[in-house]
């Protein structure tokens, strides 16, 4: 136990430390803002000379120095930043022909400028941030205000299909890195007013912009509160993906199951906004957040709901076979083959007997090892480049596969059965949900070879006290099976036909039922010959 | 507040993690070191021991045979110990092994027919129920000759003789009796046990040299633990219509009318033993319907008309009752051990008459009259039937 206090004490000391960090920055960030709350010098050169300073000269701040009639001007960017073609076009041009001597910045933004995105600004403060953010500015020497340009540029990634998930059927646009993309590829499905985005911006260095979307008059208002409330919480230094968020903002921290749904796929956002959820856009990410979420969605793919809903039915019940299968499959194996041989056939134990007769380690290591090989083979495949990708494939089906088997160091049905439950994990549609459920199945595995089927039962009630506890967003993480929730259990147990989904699900879309005309089941008194 | 949480879950998980690295795999057994054992066989060997042996099978993928077999595809070897009881046999049997003896995949008991003569079988089944390896699923069967060496016959079809002797139960041949079922019989005061008997063949023409096919011999009827006759199978398949098991079974009449043969298959068959005490008599009808198929039929009868087919029919009847007729005469008055299960019937219908007379059973049941109630319907004549 003392062990364990140092070990608390240590991460405590560690932790005061960051805190003290954390509070000299605030400082620090107070200080400035302070300085930078002042209004735009009417000297030109004093707002650039200020620029520079705060950039600290860098080196991909532009500025191009212009006259406006008899005044000096010049606009200042981001090199990567904007569209300079369009600077020359819509502002340069203009102004510079331009006669009128007195012409005020108002003027300038209701006549001469053809700028879309335009804004005046009249601290320095601000100013300093819209051009981090990739707004062009325009001085005017003897003008108290400053105006920022929305003529942004920047190399991204085109719309692609998307890697993770991919469906035969259905659409096969994928979110991008950019959150304006992002925006645009939501607005297009769903045209509807009551589509709204809240955008904020987090990371206090890195500025990045995060919207919440959400369907108004759909939503439950308690749980966009909820959302906006986690949000407020975070204070961090710079966002790179969404699990940034995702890992500050869920509910148990310390749960191995995801519980907000990441999703590449526009028309998954769609639909679960639809049902009234809440879609976390962050921009750099091509990963949306959806909250809540609970564990029959995490097992749900996009395609169930494109194919024939018997086909859909059929694969979801595969699914959650498959979720048995990954998580249990080679701590059964382990538990009958070292605890419970009388539970196999005598034919199957006679031959699994056989081909066990060289091995040298016990059913458990075996079981160990393996799965421990196929784990490094799943890694070695996603992170290695993609020319030597094949050659783990090859590796691993000859070395782990034959040669393994034929030096005697495990048997042949050891690894049919890894085979199988990594098949099995791979078939969960997120991967983030399979992962999870995989690396679960570890502790079973010594659990299985400690105490046999009795420690699978252990391993399996701790996994469902735990899941029944988990919650995502105050919803529960098994609903609508536990709590049982009889009108929503159709979308777990089948994928119902169109025609049946009438309502929406009642822990989250509660506010608003109805989805759609009651009774449309195609059939001759429906209308149509 | 979230450290604490942290330290909770810390030593939560320490805690599990001691429970199991303690207790640790104490009682694992690998499947390499355990002898699985296919079969048993129970002979006398003097008045106070007797003599187990078990077949078990052979680890290796590619078997060496046993002793002078001639394919060397038999996969199991055999091995006896002695002792008083089975438990002691059963842990000198364990001296000689460097595996565990594992019980769990028994398939058949045989018993020698000498020893269930002279020291009954319950002693040693009872062994089979207390074991929490063995199952009382495993098959029983008497053998005539000793166990041992019918355990160590090497067939042509199954790689091991316990295989081979529980697809023969599993035909329905003969009768199919578990540990389970010997128990039961022995435990309750209802009917007496029986058990299928069998036998090395003699007719090894054709066989190859040093297999050895087994064959059943008819059954054992039992007088309390004690085997007390022999039913033959002829008799045997008389006595499956009153146990209501009767399955895979052809009938051949020689028709009055015309010079030949006729074979009927027995599709389906039902029989119900149905009790009745009128005026203190006590009688017992045994209705017996089958539904079946002519398969062969070397006569130039015309099947096809009503009134010939009828004759038929009833000549299938007579077969059938003569053979019924043939099981109850020798049961009655020959073994005088109730195997017919008139006992179970009559309690069941008349618990307090039947009260009455448990004592003394075996010598009240010879007394009880049967009646034959037996209907054959040819349900399909094939398309070779007709003129010739």
């Amino acid at each position: 136990m003392s062990l364990l206090n140092m070990l608390f004490k240590k991460n405590k000391n560690k932790m005061d430390k960051k805190d003290e960090n954390l509070d000299e920055e605030l400082i620090q960030q107070l200080l400035h803002e302070e300085d930078g709350s002042k209004l735009i010098s009417v000297d030109i050169n004093e707002n650039i000379r200020y620029i520079k300073s705060s950039f600290n000269n860098s080196s991909d701040i532009l500025y191009r120095s212009f006259s406006l009639g008899d005044k000096q001007a010049a606009i200042v960017y981001v090199s990567g930043l904007a569209n300079e073609d369009r600077i020359y076009e819509n502002v340069l041009n203009p102004l510079m022909k331009e006669t009128n001597e007195t012409i005020s910045v108002k003027q300038l933004i209701e006549n001469k400028i053809t700028v879309s995105e335009i804004k005046q600004l009249n601290t320095l403060n601000g100013l300093i941030n819209d051009l981090a953010i990739g707004y062009q500015i325009l001085l005017i020497d003897q003008s108290k205000e400053a105006i920022a340009l929305g003529l942004p540029k920047w190399e991204k990634r085109s719309i692609e299909e998307p890697t993770a998930e991919q469906v035969v059927r259905g659409p096969r646009e994928g979110f991008t890195e950019t959150i304006d993309d992002n925006i645009s590829l939501l607005r297009r499905r769903i045209r509807s007013p009551k589509l709204t985005f809240q955008s904020k911006k987090f990371g206090e260095v890195t500025q990045t912009e995060v919207a919440v979307a959400y369907i108004n008059g759909i939503v439950d208002k308690t749980l966009l509160e909820e959302v906006n409330n986690r949000l407020n919480r975070i204070k961090i230094d710079g966002i790179l993906d969404s699990s940034y968020i995702e890992e500050l903002i869920e509910d148990n921290p310390y749960s191995p199951f995801p519980q907000i749904l990441n999703t590449e796929r526009p028309d998954v956002v769609t639909s679960y906004l639809l049902e009234g959820h809440v879609a976390i856009i962050v921009d750099g990410s091509p990963f949306v957040m959806i909250a809540p979420t609970t564990m029959y969605a995490l097992l749900q793919a996009a395609e169930d709901y494109y194919e024939r809903y018997i086909i859909g039915t059929a694969l979801r019940w595969l699914r959650y076979l498959f979720v048995v299968m990954a998580l249990l499959f080679p701590s059964m194996y382990v538990a009958i083959l070292t605890y419970h041989q009388e539970m196999l056939p005598t034919t199957l134990i006679i031959s699994i007997a056989e081909s066990r007769e060289r091995v040298p380690f016990p059913a458990l290591i075996e079981a160990l090892l393996m799965e421990i090989m196929f784990e490094i083979l799943r890694e070695a495949g996603i992170r290695l480049p993609k020319q030597v990708g094949p050659a783990v494939g090859i590796v691993g089906a000859l070395v782990i596969g034959e040669a393994a088997v034929q030096a005697g160091i495990v048997s042949a049905p050891m690894v049919i059965v890894v085979a199988v439950t990594g098949i099995a994990s791979f078939a969960i549609p997120r991967y983030n949900a399979g992962i999870s459920i995989r690396m679960l199945r570890f502790p079973i595995i010594i659990l299985a070879g400690s105490i046999g089927l009795l420690g699978i039962m252990l391993g399996v009630i701790a996994i469902v006290i735990h899941l029944c506890s988990l919650r995502s967003f105050g919803m529960p993480y098994l609903g609508p099976l536990a709590p049982m929730q009889f009108k929503d259990i159709k979308d777990v147990l089948i994928r119902p036909p169109r025609w049946k989904m009438d309502t929406r699900p009642n822990l989250s879309g509660n506010t608003n039922e109805e989805r759609q005309l009651n009774n449309q089941k195609p059939s001759p008194s429906q209308g149509g010959s | 507040m979230k450290n604490s949480q942290f330290k909770k879950f810390i030593s939560f998980f320490l805690y599990i993690l001691a429970v199991i690295l303690l207790s640790g795999c104490w009682d694992r057994i690998e499947v390499n070191d355990i002898a699985l054992v296919m079969g048993t066989g129970i002979d006398y060997f003097n008045d106070d021991e007797i003599e187990l042996s078990i077949e078990v099978k052979l680890p290796g993928g590619e078997a060496s045979g046993t002793g002078d077999g001639g394919g060397g595809e038999q996969q199991t070897f055999v091995h006896s110990a002695t002792g008083k009881t089975m438990a002691e046999a059963l842990s000198h049997l364990q001296m000689r092994f460097p595996r565990r003896l594992f019980w769990g995949h028994n398939r058949v008991i045989v018993i020698n027919e000498e020893y269930a003569r002279k020291e009954g079988i319950s002693q040693e089944l009872e062994f089979f129920s207390r074991s929490p390896q063995a199952r009382v699923r495993d098959r029983v069967f008497v053998t005539n000759v000793k166990a041992k060496k019918l355990l160590s016959t090497n067939q042509h079809l199954e790689t091991m003789t316990a295989e081979t002797l529980r697809e023969l139960s599993d035909t329905n041949i003969g009768i199919d009796i578990s540990v389970r079922d010997v128990l039961l019989g022995l435990k309750n005061d209802e009917n007496e046990v029986v058990v299928p008997m069998i036998t090395i063949s003699q007719d090894t023409e054709g066989s190859v040299e040093g297999k050895n096919e087994v064959e059943l011999l008819g059954t054992a009827a039992f007088r309390g633990n004690m085997m007390h006759d022999v039913l033959t199978m002829e008799l045997t398949r008389g006595l499956l219509w009153f146990r209501n098991e009767i399955d895979l079974a052809t009938v051949t009449i020689e028709p009055e009318e015309a010079d030949g043969y006729i074979s009927a298959l027995m599709v389906s068959a039902n029989s119900k033993l149905i009790p009745e005490i009128r005026d203190g008599e006590w009688r017992i009808t045994i209705k017996a319907v089958s539904e079946d198929d002519i398969i062969q039929n070397t006569t130039n009868l015309d099947l096809t008309k009503m009134d010939v087919l009828q004759s038929v029919e009833k000549q299938f009847e007579e077969i059938i009752l003569e053979r019924l007729v043939k099981t109850v005469d020798r049961v009655q008055k020959e073994i005088k051990s109730d195997v017919l299960g008139f006992n179970e019937a009559f309690h069941r219908k008349y618990p307090n008459e039947w009260d009455m007379h448990k004592e003394n059973w075996n010598d009240f049941f010879t007394n009880i009259e049967v009646d034959y109630d037996v209907k054959v319907y040819v349900r399909r004549l094939g398309l070779s039937t007709g003129k010739r």
